[in-house]
Formats: C-alpha cells, sequence, structure tokens
C-alpha cells in the first residue's frame, strides 16, 4: 500500500494532470479586537486520488481553519485573505455560495472535530443523516435512502442502526455522535473527504473498523483524503504522506515511512520523541519545553526558533532573522529549516 | 505506599437507565441500559483509568457520581457518604470537592462568557449569586413600582390636562428611568460577562491556563475563537483552579497532540502526588492510560469485564474483550505490523443487551455456559479482578464478587 | 406529560391563593373604606353600618377571608359594590376586550419581531441591522401611555381627513351577537360563555359573518395594538436577533453547510428553531406585563375593558372586583407560562418535564 502511494507521489506535477486538490498559499487570517490571528498563514498542500494525507501538529497551528478554509467555512472575523485552491483544476475561492453548496457534501465533505456540538440538537440523528443525502442524490426513492441511511449507520458500528436513527445527539455517547459524523461524511462518496480528528472518541477496536471502511472507500473509489489527527499511531496506519503543521505554516512534509523513520524538522523530532511508548513507562512523559510564540504577533525568522535545541546547537544566526522555505531535501520528503541548508551548500 | 482501605469513592450496585421517549406523548419505546450494575472503588490519591467500547456508559458512570443525572439504582459514597441520598442543600459543598471535565468541552462553555470569566465563575460563585438574586428581584419590584403611580398620576393628570404633548413629556422622563433599570437588569441576565476585578482571582486564573498551555491574552476570548485542542484544555484549567479532591476526566486529552498531550498528563501526575488528587480517568487512548492511570477497570456494554493494576492489565490481560481491545492498538511505526483480534458479529445494543455474559456473542473463546450464566467479576489472583467464565483463580476457589479483596494489592510504584 | 400537567396545575393552587390573600390583605390595609368611597357624602354613621352588614364587611377580618375562601371555592366571586351585580357578569362583560387587546398585540408583537430579528442578524452589522435594532432599543423604552397618546395624536389627529387616519379612541359598532345570527336558541345569560364571546368586538362580528363590523371594530383596535405591542415587539426582535447570532455561530450550522444545505435552509430550517428556544420563553413571560399594559392602554384609547373597571374599583374600594380581577390575571399568567413550558418540549428534546 505503501509502495502505492510511493509511486503515485511520483513527479508527476508537472505534466499536465491536476492533482484531485491543490492549495497554494492559503492564508487564513481573523481580524479580532485584539490584532490580526494569523491561523493559517501559507499553507501549501496538494493531494491525489486515492491518497490519504494526514496532518499532525501543535494544537491551535491551525489544521482545522486549513479544512475550513478549503470548504470556504470561515466564519466571521476570519477570511482568506490570500491563496488559491484547487479542486481537480477548478478554482474555489472565487467560486460563490452557491456553487460552493453545490460541491459542498458531494464533492468534498467534512467530519468535524466536535462531534456532537456539530449535530443539530433538536432533530434526531437518521433526520440529519438523511437530509445529506436528499440535498445531493434526490434521484433516489425516499424509501432507498432511508434504508441507506441505516446502512450506513451500520456500516460505521453502531448497534441496532435502525431504533438508533431517531435517538437525538443528546441521547447518544460521543463515540456514537462521532460515528454518525463519520457517516455524514461518506454519505455521498465525496471525491475528496476531510476528516478532522475522526476517531477521538472512538475505542480502539471500533477505530481499527472506521479506519478500515476508510481505507476501503479510498481503494474502491479512489478518493482522496485529508486526514487531521493526533494520534501518531493512526498517522502510521493510514496515512500515505504525513504533512506536520507548526504556527500556521506546514514544516514538514514527507511519505509516512521516510518521515517516522528520519523527521527532519526539529518540531518534529520534538513531537515523535514525546510519544508515549506502549510498554516503556515514564514516570514523567516528555515534552517539547517552551510554548508557541503568539499568532498574533509572530516574531520574525522561524516559528519554532524559541524552542528549536537544534538551532542553539548549530548556532544558527539566521533563524531569528528570516524565515526558511519549504524545500525538497530528499525525493518527496521537504522541510522549512535552515538546518537543511546549510547542510546543502 | 498508599493507604489501602481508603477509598474516597466506592460505587455499589449503580445503575443508569435511560428511558428512549418517541411520539406526541412521550411514550417509552425502550430503555437503555446505558450502565448495569457496576461495583467500583477508588482511593485516595489514586488515579483510576476507565476504558471500554464506545457507547458503553462510561461517560454516564462520571455523570452519575456527580449526579449530574439520575441513578436508577445503587449507591455512591464519597468520603463515607451516600452521594444520592443527599438534599441539593448538603450536596452543594461536597460538588465542591468533585470536579468534571466534559468529554466535549464546546458543550459546557457558555457561548457568551469570555474564557477567563468561564474559568474564575467557579471562584467566585458565592459571593455573587449572594447578591445577584436579591438584586435582580429588587428591580423586578422597581419597575412595578415605577408603574403603578405613573398609570394613578396619568389618571389624575389625564383629568386636568387636555393636552397630550405635555403630558407625553412627563411621562417619557419618568418612563425612561424605569426602563433604564429594566435594561440594566436584562443586560444584567445576558452577559455572564463578569470581569475578573479581583487580583488574587485573577492571578490563579492565569496561574490554571499557564499550567495547560495557554496564554493570558487568551482570558478575554469567547469560547468559539479556540481550537478544539485549547477548548479542551480551558475545561480542564476551570477543573483544577477549584482545586478539587477528586476530579472526573472523560477524555480530556483526546484533542491534544501528543507534546502538550504529555505536559497535561504530566501535571496531572503532579497534583495527583502533591495534593492527593484522586482521578476517574475516563480514555481511549491506551498508551495515555498506561503512562497516567495506577490502576485500571475495563467495561464492556454497562458492566465492569477486568479490573487491575496497570502492570497487570498490560503485561497479562485475561478478558477476551480486553485482549482484543489491547491487539487493536495503533502502533506509531509505520512498519510495524501486528495481529488483531478482530471482534465478529454485530456490535451488541444497550437497549437489548445479550443475555449472561454480554461478550458472548462476539468472543473467540465462548463456550455453552457464556450464554446461561452472568460470570461475576472475581480475584483470578494477585488482585486482578476478571467477569469471564474461563478466567477461574489459580486456586480453584472462586472468592465470589468481593471487591475490596482486589484492592488489598499492592499499589503501583 | 399527563403527570406533568397535573402537577403544575396543583402546584399553581397555592400560588394562586397566595395572590389571593395578597390581594385582599393590600385592599384592606388601603386607607379609607368601601362605604364612604363610594356614597360618597350620602355615608353617614348608620347608612355605612348597613352597607357594611349587607357586603359582610362588619366582620372580623379572617372570617371576611374565609367566607371569601369558600365562596370563590363555590365560584362565586361575589358582588361588585359600585355596580350592584355580580363580579362574574362584569368580568364577562369587560374582559373579552381585554383579552382581545392582549392577544393582537402578542400576535402584533411575534409577527413582526420575529422577522425584523431575523433580518438584522443575517445582516449583521448592516444598516437594517443598525436601524432595526436602535428602533427596538427606542421601542423598549417607550412607555405604553407616552407611545399611546403620540399614536392617538398622529394618526387620529395629524392625519385627520387622509387615509391614514384611524380613530383615537373608543370602540367600533355594536355588532349582533353571532349566536342569533347563526340562528341558535341559546340561552344566553349574562355570565354564559356565550355572551363571552360575544362580547369579543372583533370575534363577534367575525362569527357572525359581518365583514364590516368586524373591520370597523379591528380598526379602532390598531392604535392600541401597536401601542401595547410594541415594547414586547423589540424585545422579541432583541431576543430574536442575538439568539439567531448565537446560534449562526454554532458547529451544527457549520455542519449543515457543509452537508450543501442553502443558505436559506441554514437559516430557517437548522438554525431558526434553535433560535426560537429563548424566544419562546421571552414570549411567555412577557405575556403577563402585557395584560397589565392592556389595562393601561384602555385608559389612553378609552376602551372600556378591565382597565377601566379595575381603576374605579380600585379608588372606589370595590374590594370583590380587585380581588377578582387580580386572581383571573394570574390564572392567565400561570396558564400561558404551563403553555410555554409544554411547547418547549416540542421544540427542544433535551428538555423533559419530570
Ligand atoms: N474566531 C477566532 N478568533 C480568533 N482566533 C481564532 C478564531 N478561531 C480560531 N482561532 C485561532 O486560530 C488558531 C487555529 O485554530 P485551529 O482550529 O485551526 O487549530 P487546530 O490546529 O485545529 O488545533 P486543534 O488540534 O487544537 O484542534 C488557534 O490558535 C485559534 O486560537
Ligand atoms: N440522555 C440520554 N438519553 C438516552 N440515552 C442515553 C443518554 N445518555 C446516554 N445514553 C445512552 O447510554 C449509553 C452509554 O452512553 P455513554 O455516553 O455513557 O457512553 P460512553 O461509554 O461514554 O461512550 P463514548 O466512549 O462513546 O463516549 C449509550 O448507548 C447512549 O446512547
Ligand atoms: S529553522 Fe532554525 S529554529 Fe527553525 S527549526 Fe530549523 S533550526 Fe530550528
Ligand atoms: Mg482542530
Ligand atoms: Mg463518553
Amino acid at each position: 500500500m505503501i509502495d502505492k502511494a510511493m509511486q503515485n507521489n511520483g513527479n508527476n506535477s508537472s505534466n499536465g494532470e491536476h492533482a484531485l486538490l491543490e492549495v497554494r498559499g492559503l492564508k487564513t487570517h481573523f481580524f479580532t479586537r485584539s490584532g490580526v490571528v494569523k491561523a493559517v498563514d501559507g499553507v501549501n498542500l496538494r493531494v491525489k486520488r486515492g491518497q490519504v494525507v494526514c496532518i499532525v501538529g501543535e494544537s491551535g497551528c491551525g489544521k482545522s481553519m486549513t479544512a475550513l478554509s478549503i470548504l470556504q467555512l470561515v466564519d466571521k472575523p476570519g477570511r482568506i485573505v490570500e491563496g488559491e485552491i484547487y479542486l481537480e483544476g477548478e478554482e474555489l475561492t472565487s467560486k460563490n455560495r452557491r456553487e460552493m453548496s453545490q460541491l459542498r457534501g458531494s464533492r468534498i465533505s467534512m467530519i468535524f472535530q466536535e462531534p456532537r456540538s456539530s449535530l443539530n440538537p433538536v432533530f434526531k440523528v437518521g433526520k440529519q443523516l438523511l437530509e445529506v443525502l436528499s440535498i445531493h442524490k434526490h434521484a433516489i426513492a425516499k424509501t432507498e435512502r432511508e434504508q441507506q441511511v441505516v446502512d450506513l449507520l451500520r456500516a460505521v458500528g453502531i448497534p441496532d442502526p435502525k431504533k438508533r436513527a431517531s435517538n437525538y445527539p443528546h441521547e447518544m455517547s460521543g463515540g456514537m455522535a462521532q460515528r454518525v459524523m463519520i457517516a455524514m461524511g461518506i454519505a455521498c462518496a465525496p471525491d475528496l473527504l476531510i476528516a478532522d480528528e475522526p476517531t477521538t472518541a472512538l475505542d480502539v477496536t471500533i477505530q481499527a473498523q472506521v479506519l478500515d471502511l476508510m481505507r476501503k472507500l479510498r481503494d474502491e473509489l479512489n478518493i482522496g483524503i485529508i486526514f487531521i489527527t493526533h494520534d501518531m499511531g493512526v498517522v502510521a496506519e493510514m496515512a500515505d504522506i504525513v504533512a506536520v503543521m507548526y504556527a500556521g505554516t506546514v514544516v514538514e512534509e514527507a511519505p509516512t515511512e521516510s518521515l517516522f523513520e528520519e523527521p527532519l524538522h526539529p518540531y518534529t523530532q520534538g513531537l515523535i520523541a514525546s510519544i508515549p511508548i506502549m510498554g516503556e513507562f515514564k514516570d514523567r512523559l516528555d515534552v517539547i519545553p517552551g510554548t508557541v510564540p503568539s499568532l498574533i504577533d509572530m516574531p520574525p525568522g522561524c516559528r519554532f526558533a524559541s524552542r528549536c535545541r537544534a538551532r542553539i546547537e548549530h548556532n544558527l544566526e539566521k533563524c531569528l532573522d528570516e524565515e526558511p522555505e519549504l524545500m525538497e531535501v530528499r525525493s518527496g520528503h521537504s522541510v522549512r529549516c535552515w538546518l537543511y541548508e546549510e547542510q546543502d551548500t | 505506599m498508599k493507604n489501602t482501605d481508603d477509598f474516597i469513592l466506592d460505587i455499589q450496585g449503580l445503575k443508569v437507565h435511560f428511558e428512549m421517549k418517541g411520539g406526541i406523548l412521550q411514550r417509552t419505546t425502550g430503555v437503555v441500559k446505558a450502565v448495569d450494575g457496576i461495583d467500583l472503588k477508588i482511593r485516595r490519591g489514586e488515579i483510576l483509568g476507565l476504558v471500554g467500547e464506545s457507547g458503553c456508559g462510561k461517560t454516564t458512570v462520571g455523570r452519575a457520581v456527580l449526579r449530574l443525572i439520575d441513578a436508577t439504582e445503587g449507591e455512591v459514597y464519597f468520603e463515607g457518604k451516600n452521594l444520592l441520598d443527599q438534599s441539593p442543600k448538603t450536596l452543594k459543598p461536597m460538588r465542591r470537592q468533585m470536579q468534571i471535565v466534559f468529554q466535549d468541552p464546546i458543550s459546557s462553555l457558555d457561548p457568551r462568557t469570555k474564557i477567563g470569566a468561564t474559568i474564575a465563575e467557579g471562584l467566585k460563585v458565592h459571593r455573587l449569586q449572594r447578591w445577584k438574586q436579591p438584586f435582580s428581584t429588587f428591580l423586578a419590584l422597581l419597575e412595578l413600582a415605577t408603574d403603578i403611580p405613573l398609570w394613578l398620576g396619568l389618571r389624575w393628570l389625564h383629568k386636568r390636562l387636555r393636552e397630550p404633548a405635555i403630558l407625553g413629556a412627563l411621562i417619557g422622563i419618568l418612563g425612561s428611568v424605569a426602563s433604564f433599570f429594566r435594561a440594566l437588569a436584562a443586560e444584567w441576565d445576558q452577559t455572564g460577562n463578569i470581569e475578573i476585578s479581583n487580583s488574587q482571582i485573577r492571578q490563579k486564573v492565569l496561574d490554571a491556563l499557564q499550567k495547560v498551555g495557554l496564554e493570558k491574552t487568551h482570558t478575554n476570548r469567547f469560547p468559539h475563537e479556540f481550537s478544539g485542542g485549547q477548548r479542551q484544555r480551558i475545561g480542564i484549567a476551570r477543573a483544577l483552579v477549584l482545586d478539587p479532591t477528586f476530579i472526573v476526566l472523560d477524555e480530556p486529552v483526546s484533542a491534544l497532540d501528543v507534546s502538550i498531550q504529555s505536559q497535561v498528563l504530566n501535571l496531572l501526575k503532579d497534583l495527583q502526588q502533591q495534593l492527593d488528587l484522586t482521578l476517574l480517568f475516563i480514555a481511549h487512548n491506551m498508551s495515555v492510560i498506561e503512562h497516567l492511570c495506577d490502576r485500571i477497570a475495563v467495561m464492556y456494554l454497562g458492566k465492569i469485564v477486568e479490573v487491575a493494576s496497570r502492570e497487570e492489565l498490560f503485561k497479562n490481560p485475561q478478558h477476551p474483550y480486553t485482549q482484543a481491545l489491547m491487539s487493536a492498538i495503533p502502533i506509531p511505526d509505520p512498519k510495524t505490523k501486528r495481529e488483531r483480534i478482530i471482534l465478529e458479529g454485530d456490535v451488541p445494543s444497550p437497549l437489548n443487551p445479550p443475555r449472561a455474559c454480554r461478550f458472548h456473542t462476539r468472543c473467540r473463546e465462548a463456550i455453552e455456559i457464556c450464554a446461561i450464566d452472568e460470570p461475576p467479576l472475581i480475584d483470578i489472583g494477585n488482585g486482578h479482578m476478571c467477569a469471564c467464565h474461563l478466567r477461574q483463580p489459580e486456586a480453584a476457589e472462586p472468592t465470589g464478587d468481593d471487591v475490596t479483596s482486589v484492592l488489598s494489592e499492592v499499589s503501583p510504584s | 406529560m399527563t403527570g406533568y400537567i397535573l402537577r403544575r396545575l396543583i402546584l399553581a393552587i397555592p400560588v394562586i391563593i397566595g395572590i389571593l390573600f395578597f390581594t385582599f390583605a393590600l385592599t384592606r390595609l388601603l386607607p379609607s373604606d368601601p362605604c364612604r368611597q363610594q356614597l360618597q357624602e350620602h355615608a353617614t354613621e348608620a347608612v355605612c353600618r348597613e352597607f357594611n352588614r349587607r357586603h359582610g364587611l362588619d366582620q372580623p377580618i379572617p372570617e371576611q377571608f374565609r367566607r371569601y375562601l369558600g365562596d370563590i371555592a363555590r365560584g362565586d366571586f361575589g358582588d361588585s359594590f359600585e355596580y350592584g351585580y355580580s363580579v362574574s357578569r362584569l368580568m364577562v362583560e369587560r374582559f373579552p376586550r381585554t383579552l382581545e387587546l392582549t392577544v393582537y398585540a402578542m400576535l402584533f408583537a411575534i409577527i413582526v419581531g420575529v422577522p425584523l430579528g431575523i433580518i438584522s442578524a443575517y445582516y449583521h452589522h448592516s444598516a437594517i441591522d443598525v436601524g432595526t435594532m436602535v428602533g427596538a432599543n427606542l421601542g423598549v423604552s417607550m412607555p405604553v401611555f407616552w407611545l399611546g397618546l403620540m399614536l392617538a395624536y398622529v394618526f387620529g389627529v395629524l392625519l385627520k381627513d387622509t387615509i391614514f387616519w384611524l380613530p383615537p379612541g373608543g370602540s367600533g359598532v355594536d355588532t349582533r351577537p353571532f349566536y342569533e345570527v347563526w340562528g341558535l336558541s341559546v340561552e344566553a345569560s349574562e355570565t354564559s360563555i356565550w355572551t363571552f364571546i360575544a362580547h369579543m368586538d372583533t370575534l363577534n362580528p367575525l362569527l357572525g359573518g359581518n365583514l364590516a363590523g368586524f373591520w370597523d371594530n379591528f380598526r379602532h383596535m390598531i392604535l392600541p395594538m401597536a401601542a401595547l405591542g410594541t415594547i414586547p415587539l423589540s424585545i422579541i426582535a432583541r431576543m430574536s436577533r442575538s439568539s439567531l447570532l448565537e446560534v449562526l455561530g454554532q458547529n451544527y450550522v457549520r455542519t449543515a453547510r457543509a452537508k450543501g444545505v442553502r443558505e436559506r435552509g441554514v437559516v430557517f430550517k437548522h438554525a431558526f428553531r434553535n433560535a426560537m428556544l429563548p424566544v419562546v420563553t421571552i414570549i411567555g413571560l412577557s405575556f403577563g406585563s402585557l395584560l397589565s399594559g392592556a389595562v393601561l392602554t384602555e385608559t389612553v384609547f378609552g376602551l372600556s375593558g378591565v382597565g377601566d373597571a379595575l381603576f374605579s374599583a380600585i379608588t372606589g374600594r370595590d374590594y370583590t372586583v380587585v380581588q377578582a380581577f387580580t386572581i383571573v390575571i394570574a390564572i392567565i399568567f400561570v396558564f400561558v407560562n404551563l403553555v410555554v413550558d409544554i411547547l418547549y418540549v416540542f421544540l427542544d428534546p433535551r428538555i423533559r418535564l419530570e
């Protein structure tokens, strides 16, 4: 599977063929009372059909906002201030509301991070699920759509799906609500599925089942998946490509194996080092010391500089003055860090 | 070593059933047996992990223990007093010692309150309520009181003055005074937007925020202006700021990246060690459970199927469900592939749970008796409790479902 | 559910008895006494003794209260000192008009207020929004009398002889009782439900098919309705706006958009019902103040409803009338709030009546 991904990842970016999704220089800022919060600040991303791209990164670094920007669902006072988003060659930021709403749910769909609050509290979950089908698949008979709702609920592992369809969201457990969200996301077999931490409330057995389901969708329907998660175990299992984000930008992008084998960016290294490992009990877990600089006034230079040990070890002056570019250091493995420029030259 | 008999919380035979209602008349159409008879004891200063299949009733246990929902049956002793018997008045001081971090942080945060005030709320709730209540009553009375003389005055004036304009001006002035107070009352009720003025409280709030890795400037933001993981940390900060002795943490770190997750876990561990804090920690991430918890209880469909110390459970999981659970843990290394125990069969529903052993419909090892008799939760040696017909204590003789015997085992070092 | 309703009704009984006691005590505490207020200069010692005896006012106060409770339990509100006939009859004569006025004002407030709130929430921070909210803030701060007098002045005096003229006071033409029009041979006693309905100024001609009569009476209702409805309208508009604004920022609204629901569906299907929850509560609460406001409005527009009767009852120390009207208002208040609570269950599945 990973081999396949590696092949897909080959250099066909220059020949005319479009990737499923291409995000270029995306910037989404929030214009708040206390200043401009640069939640997403120059993100590039490519997803091909049949590929799972995992986004990992510090809490609050702009993963969800990147996803919402793709769907053009950023609420005020937030706004996409720069950048282009292409879905199979079509530019999305210039589309109007109506065109976007036709795309949403059918060609791009999203599984939201906080499942229970993402379900409408006054409607039964079955009805909410049915709505997606009614909007995009009105050609199908109603009874069949209703059957599909039950089938979808069963597919995501909800017991007694027929009865559960008439539950209100507050009558479900956190994990059940999350599975309803997943069912909603895959209902219309979209071209691009964006899953924002879709398995946080699931136990590992059901998580495994859901991950299998997604992989199956990817293989059978050749869809692209953006998978946002904090669980490095899930990343290792699902991802073809991993993008590591930090403070609004992508700092490293690499095929999964390459990333786990040799993480290049000091942040990624810290992140991987702080994964608690099963069977190796530690009284204190490792953390990356320090905190992210405020997104309102980001200091110049590398965003990670204030916490970077490598910078001190290698005595890099540049880090504090100039922001590094994302550069391809190895085949398919790019990183945004001065450390590697030094090595190249 | 901890005093093994000092139980801060003792749950006995707890059942929570929900009626599913339908139709216009809200008739009962089924009963969800979310928690169906569990016994559990938690020692003072212990971190007890609660894991289990999604929807098996973990959250419900946590909420029932804090009396946020009503238990159908059973007893919950907190510091020796049965919580379920307390009147609202006697419950209140006990509530202050117990906190909960909710699974779904955004639903538990008031969207109109800045988070600084949200966190401070618990600290000042007493002082506030003492005069907020009489204040609004006073305003209501004032409103009434301005209405009556206005009305009588109007009648009186009406007889003498026929010029509506003069009258209008007079009453207009009086009316605006009344409505000014009315508006004030309405504002007061609407915005829980209390400025954190007291410097001591302010300092506590900032400390709590900093401990969970958030910034000072975050205090005057509203909940929807945060990322999912940031909101989750706000929930933790809110619980910690009150210095409780017992906290139910319902999947408190599921939305955090590993570094911040580790930071929060270290913090919880420090608090446990320094303040003898007791935690009921619900989570799905087994490596988190392993690094934090002293003892772990495994639930399946409203019942506890296994309780053991950390070392025991991870080295030597006994119940077939626990074994399946362990085998499904994803490993953060793309090159390792593991043999996974796939659970066959439909996931059973708490609306209509299987008889006898609830796991028998999906258990690889199930034998005839599993569908006939319910296995009791018994000590199978070394204080390892398990509810399975195939797991009997080495010394043959089952000890019955005596929970205390388990707890006398040595606590983890 | 039925159990809940019963329990609420039973719980309302002590509340109503409390109110009864309170008004009873309050009327007795007023200076002067009924005899002197009613008969003025004719009130001699002897006449008053007879007056008090006839109305049972010579008894000790606890005894009076006991008797009064007994009468109420039998459905007898007693006789008015001033009118000389039963309070029930007075109620049937006066109450329908007040009730109609209240209901019209409420409908006016809802029908205008909710859409205004929605529009300003949707076009948040636009000129429409700012305009509406300035209007709403003015609206809440305008007392009923003042607004009433201004409306009467503008529409009744300034706009006289234009098509915008509206009657500044009084009520419309008398219309034939609808049961007579229907040819029903009902026994319409002075306190029957038939008479009660026939006293409704606009409902009666409507039932009787007399459209001209309806229109005339309705026109007389318009200004009082606008005067009375403005405060709740402003409150409802403000509440709908802030509630909808809050709901539009909720995660589930984003989910609806992500599903591909069109804007109209997002607002009217997904957000509307959630946004209306607090508004329904406000509507229930403002019903009570509307009733008391109706009393004031009648005074301004010279409608002879409860307000008129209540005012003269207070000045005339007509104890029975004051007490009876207070209880009826209290009962309606309790009832409306019960209806709101039940409505809530249907709007919000998270609420359970237990
Ligand atoms: N309405 C808003 N106003 C101001 N700042 C905002 C707003 N919404 C989000 N942010 C900020 O934008 C940043 C990015 O948020 P985002 O939700 O994308 O984070 P995330 O990477 O998904 O984090 P997590 O893993 O915790 O969910 C956060 O720092 C957050 O505080
Ligand atoms: N208010 C309610 N009304 C009806 N059923 C409910 C209610 N709350 C919970 N349930 C049901 O109780 C069962 C247990 O739910 P609970 O939230 O305790 O599960 P959980 O173990 O926390 O699961 P998860 O890991 O998914 O959060 C579920 O079947 C759920 O549908
Ligand atoms: S650019 Fe410099 S500061 Fe930034 S990660 Fe690389 S070494 Fe560290
Ligand atoms: Mg997020
Ligand atoms: Mg839960």
